[in-house]
Parts: structure tokens; C-alpha cells; sequence
């Protein structure tokens, strides 16, 4: 449904060139869930920004992003604003998405009065309901975002991003600042919602709970790409398993090392100065090898080279 | 509920209850001006240059007339007046110091430059100027004075437009919105601008006192309204030549210009701290 070729992301900054996204290829299914997961710095958020064209302008993006057969970077500011929020939405970070000074009602009704020049009243009729399905009474939708708590204004979010009934919904961090019942609320939403979804985050046990395939992000490469159940129970990239034991739940082992710089990366793989395997061969750009299926970035998983 | 918790704010604030106390009275003055006050016109030879008294409360001018009808007179023309220059200004400054900020490149540069240069000029030198221009080609009329003062009053109000806009528009909720398909004028008219209308209401309010100091400046100077439609500054120009022998002509006009402006000064100032405390709480 979408599909995303050597997307390159490229940042001119005074101390030099970010490349916050560095060559990216990977392919949503209609009806899936498919999560990026990394950590802060590895740019997912930046890659979800670069499918709705969001980023500012000293962003240099290259490569393809192909829904519905159409290449969204190609596409005219008037025709990307149809395909925001009606075909695409977007589910922000929690928290100062929403307007301060409108009800969260509006708010959500705005969207299907832009998509389907509805009227306010039967977009706001639309709004109550959808706030009940979520848990919400529909009296919520006279109330102002600061009237809300972190886990309702989230929902809102969620609410908002899907009021214009949209075929495909980018979540950028869904749980962030979130405590740990309202993360299973969110979930329990996420659930609910029979969507094609791209999930940005960084929370293991969401992703876990609510994704079909996984990608792993590291440094602008993705470097891992496996269904969500082979993923957790056996990781295949090093920078996956130091993610997974790096949990409470596993260990909490941390991975030694920093997250390189995006200006610098190191040469060949970029997770070898952090990697306990790594050997003379991992200065080389590792190939893209598939196994079982999964495809992982990685010598170990090479045809040759390796041993 | 926040409309309550917005006006207890303000009546528990200090300054904000005496500016607010000031300017209502003078308001009152103004709107009630037919009742409490006299004719401000009617002159009276016999009785020139009379100290205040029972009968003349502030006393009268050099044609007889009773300059307390005449300050009360003025309180309405001073207000409408700068209240007319406040809104041109504001919405003008406003619309243009938004667009220059949201949109940014070569619009931002341009107004950028445009508020510059007006901020180059000193401000009454450059208002004298245009009363003149203006009188010239149109004749002497009040909007003279109104638009002469409007040029130069509605970049500030540009300026910190922009600076806001400028600061708004990184907010993720504008580019949620953006996300979400709205238009570039439905954010900038609908999101942005309302979320920056607190500062823009306390810049409002400081600005007024630097109106009407502007409006009896020139007044004073005789570039303002003109004779014999009452108003404070033009009064203390035309008291100037008594002062040594009838000093109510020039300190009554005086105390109401200093009184208005303090008045607004003083619930600018109060309006920042009680929207800058509500900044806080959130």
C-alpha cells in the first residue's frame, strides 16, 4: 500500500550535513500494522515527516515513496493537501498537538469538514460519537484540550487523526509521556482500530502488543525488518538484540556506546564500534541478506564474508 | 470557567483594577459627556480667564468658556480617536506581521525591511510630516491625524506579530493541522493568530497610552484636531500664553492626558503579569 525506495533525508546544517534518513526501502501491506522502531536521534520521525511532506525546507529528500501507485514526492502542494488527513493521517506525539484555544471537539470535526465539506453540526455529531467508541463521554467534545489529561488528550489525538476516515494513519510516538495503564489504554485503542498503520516508536512493549512487522531503525539505516512474533522471540541484527535486552523485562543490559553522529557516520556498518561481533569485515557496507524471509543488514547473516 | 478565572486574575491584580478604574472613569466622562458637562462652545466675554470656582469647576479659558465641559468633551474625542488609530493599526500591524512570519523567504524579507525602515524614522518627527502631507493634499480633516498616526503605530504591533507567529508555527499543533490537510490561510487565520492574541491584547492596551500621548502631542502642536472641537492637547497649546496668570488652562488639559495614559499603562503592565501567570500555571 505503501512503499518507500531509497528515501534519503538530508539536512544542510552549519556544522555540516545531517543525514537524518540514509537510503531507506521498505513496504507497508494494505490492513497491516508495521512499526519503526529506534532510538531517539535514529530518524524515524523525520522518515514518518518526509511521507506527509512536513519537513522544513532545508530538508533535501530523495528517493521514492509510492501510495497508490502515485510518488508522494512528486505530487503538487494542492494535491498533498487532499491526500493529508483524508487518504493519510496523521496521529501526533501527545501532548501540545492539539490547539489550545478550540475545543477538542472542533478540533477533530475540522478534518471531515475539510475532506467532505460537511457541515459543522453533523461533523461535530460524527466527533461524539467516534469520543464514545474511544471511551470519551460525548459531552468531552465541548471541552478545551488543558481540560484533558495526558491519556485522553492522546486519545483525542488518535480521534482526530481518524475523523476523516483516512485509509492510512502514521502514528508518530503514540505513547510518548504516557504512564504505563495509559500505554495499555492506547494499545487497547490501536487494536481497535482496523487501519493500515505506520507506527513510529520507541516503547518495545507497545510495539510489541499491537504490531504485525517490525523495522529497526539505527542511525538513518534501517537495519532489521521482521514479522513482530520472529522479532521478539529471536532477533537477528546485533543492534535488535542490545535493544531487546536493554529491556526491564530482559535484563536491562544496555548497549555500550553512543548513537554515532548523523553528520559522520562511521564507515561500512554504522553499529560496529558498538557491536560485540564485529570483525575487520563490518568497515564494509554490509548487504542486505534475506532470512526466512526477515531481511536484516548485517555480515553475519552475509552469504559470504562472514566466517 | 476559564472566562471567571480570567476576570479574578485581573481584579486581584493591583494595577490592572486601578488602570482599569482609570479608564472606565474616563470612559464614562466621554460617554456621558451630554449629561455632566456643559457646552463646550458657548463662549463668554465677561467671564474670561476665570480660576475654578463652584460655578466653573475647573474654571474658564481665554474666550469664557468652561474648561471642565471642554475636558469632559475631550475625553471623547482623545478616546475615539486613538481607539480608531488602535484597531487600524492593530489589524493591519497584526495581519501583515503574521503573514511576514508564517509564510517566511522573500514576503518576511520584504515586510521585515518595510518595519525597519519605519523603525528608522522617529516616530513623531515622521507623524508631523505626514499631518502635513496630508493636510496639503486633502485638506484638514481628523483622518489625518488618524492615518498619519496608523503609519506609524501599526509596526510594533507587526513586529511582535511575527515574532510570535514566528515561534507558533514550530508548534506541533500547526503541524498537525497541516497533517491533518488544512490549508495555509485556514492554520494561519484560524490556529495561529487567535493562539496569539494574549500579548497582541497587552501590547494593545500599552500602545493606547502611547496614542494618545501622540494625539495631544500633536494636538499641541496645533497639527492635531483643530479648534474649537475640544481636546486635551490642543487645550494646553492654547492655555501655553496664560500659564503665569491662569494655570488651570494648561494643568487640567495636562493631568487627563498624564491620567489616561497612566490608566493604560497601568492595566498593560497588570494584563502581562496575569497572562504571563497563566502562562505559568499551564
Amino acid at each position: 500500500m505503501l512503499k518507500v525506495e531509497e528515501l534519503r533525508v538530508h539536512f544542510r546544517t552549519e556544522f555540516g550535513v545531517v543525514r537524518a534518513v540514509d537510503g531507506v526501502s521498505f513496504e507497508v501491506e494494505r490492513g497491516e500494522k508495521f512499526t519503526l522502531i529506534g532510538e531517539s536521534g535514529s530518524g524515524k520521525s523525520v522518515l514518518a515527516q518526509s511521507i506527509l511532506r512536513l519537513l522544513p525546507k532545508n530538508a533535501y529528500v530523495s528517493g521514492r515513496i509510492i501510495f497508490e501507485g502515485r510518488n508522494l514526492l512528486e505530487l503538487g502542494e494542492e494535491e498533498m493537501r487532499r491526500i493529508r488527513g483524508r487518504k493519510i493521517a496523521w496521529i501526533p506525539q501527545s501532548q501540545s498537538s492539539l490547539n489550545p484555544v478550540l475545543t477538542v471537539g472542533l478540533q477533530c470535526a475540522e478534518p471531515v469538514m475539510e475532506h467532505f465539506k460537511t457541515d459543522k453540526k453533523s461533523a461535530l455529531l460524527k466527533v461524539a460519537r467516534m469520543f464514545e467508541f474511544f471511551g470519551m463521554g460525548r459531552g468531552r467534545i465541548s471541552d478545551y484540550p488543558h481540560q484533558f489529561s495526558g491519556g485522553m488528550r492522546q486519545r483525542v489525538l488518535v480521534a482526530m487523526g481518524i475523523s476523516a476516515d483516512p485509509e492510512f494513519l502514521i502514528a508518530d510516538e503514540p505513547t510518548k509521556g504516557l504512564d504505563a495503564s495509559k500505554r495499555k489504554n492506547i494499545a487497547e485503542l490501536f487494536e481497535k482500530i482496523d487501519k493500515t498503520m505506520l507506527i513510529i516508536t520507541h516503547d518495545l512493549e507497545f510495539a510489541e502488543r499491537v504490531s504485525d512487522r517490525i523495522a529497526v531503525m539505527y542511525c538513518g539505516e534501517v537495519v532489521e525488518i521482521s514479522p513482530a512474533k520472529e522479532f521478539f522471540r529471536e532477533p537477528l541484527h546485533p543492534y535488535s538484540k542490545g535493544l531487546l535486552e536493554s529491556l526491564p523485562s530482559r535484563g536491562l543490559k544496555p548497549i555500550i556506546g553512543f548513537q554515532p553522529s548523523m553528520i559522520n557516520p562511521p564507515s561500512g556498518c554504522r553499529f560496529r564500534e558498538r557491536c560485540e561481533f564485529a570483525k575487520k569485515i563490518c568497515e564494509r557496507a554490509p548487504p542486505e541478506s534475506i532470512v526466512d524471509g526477515r531481511i536484516v543488514r548485517c555480515w553475519m547473516y552475509a552469504e559470504r564474508g562472514w566466517a | 470557567m476559564e472566562v471567571v478565572a480570567f476576570r479574578m486574575g485581573i481584579f486581584r491584580n493591583t494595577l490592572c483594577t486601578l488602570g482599569l478604574g482609570i479608564i472606565v472613569f474616563i470612559a464614562l466622562m466621554g460617554l456621558l459627556a451630554p449629561i455632566i458637562a456643559g457646552d463646550p462652545y458657548k463662549t463668554n466675554m465677561s467671564e474670561r480667564l476665570k480660576p475654578p470656582s463652584l460655578k466653573h469647576l475647573f474654571g474658564t479659558d481665554q474666550l469664557g468658556r468652561d474648561v471642565y465641559s471642554r475636558i469632559v468633551w475631550g475625553a471623547r474625542t482623545t478616546l475615539l480617536v486613538a481607539l480608531t488609530i488602535s484597531i487600524i493599526s492593530m489589524t493591519v500591524g497584526c495581519l501583515l506581521g503574521a503573514i511576514a512570519g508564517y509564510f517566511g523567504g522573500i514576503v518576511d524579507d520584504v515586510i521585515g525591511r518595510i518595519i525597519d525602515t519605519f523603525l528608522a524614522i522617529p516616530e513623531l518627527v515622521f507623524n508631523i510630516a505626514l499631518v502635513g502631507i496630508f493636510c496639503v493634499a486633502y485638506g484638514t480633516s481628523i483622518w489625518n491625524v488618524i492615518l498619519a498616526v496608523v503609519v506609524t503605530n501599526w509596526v510594533s504591533y507587526a513586529r511582535v506579530m511575527r515574532s510570535i507567529v514566528l515561534s507558533l508555527k514550530e508548534r506541533e499543533f500547526v503541524i498537525c493541522e497541516k497533517a491533518l490537510g488544512a490549508g495555509d490561510w485556514y492554520i494561519l487565520l484560524r490556529h495561529v493568530i487567535p493562539n496569539a492574541l494574549g500579548p497582541i491584547i497587552v501590547l494593545a492596551t500599552l500602545n493606547m497610552g502611547n496614542v494618545i500621548m501622540t494625539i495631544s502631542s500633536l494636538g499641541f502642536l496645533g497639527l492635531g484636531v483643530q479648534p474649537p472641537t475640544p481636546e486635551w492637547g490642543q487645550m494646553i497649546n492654547a492655555g501655553k500664553n496664560y500659564i503665569t496668570t491662569a494655570p488651570w488652562l494648561t494643568f487640567f488639559p495636562g493631568l487627563f492626558i498624564a491620567l489616561s495614559v497612566l490608566g493604560f499603562n497601568l492595566l498593560g503592565e497588570g494584563l502581562q503579569e496575569v497572562i504571563g501567570r497563566k502562562r505559568l500555571v499551564e
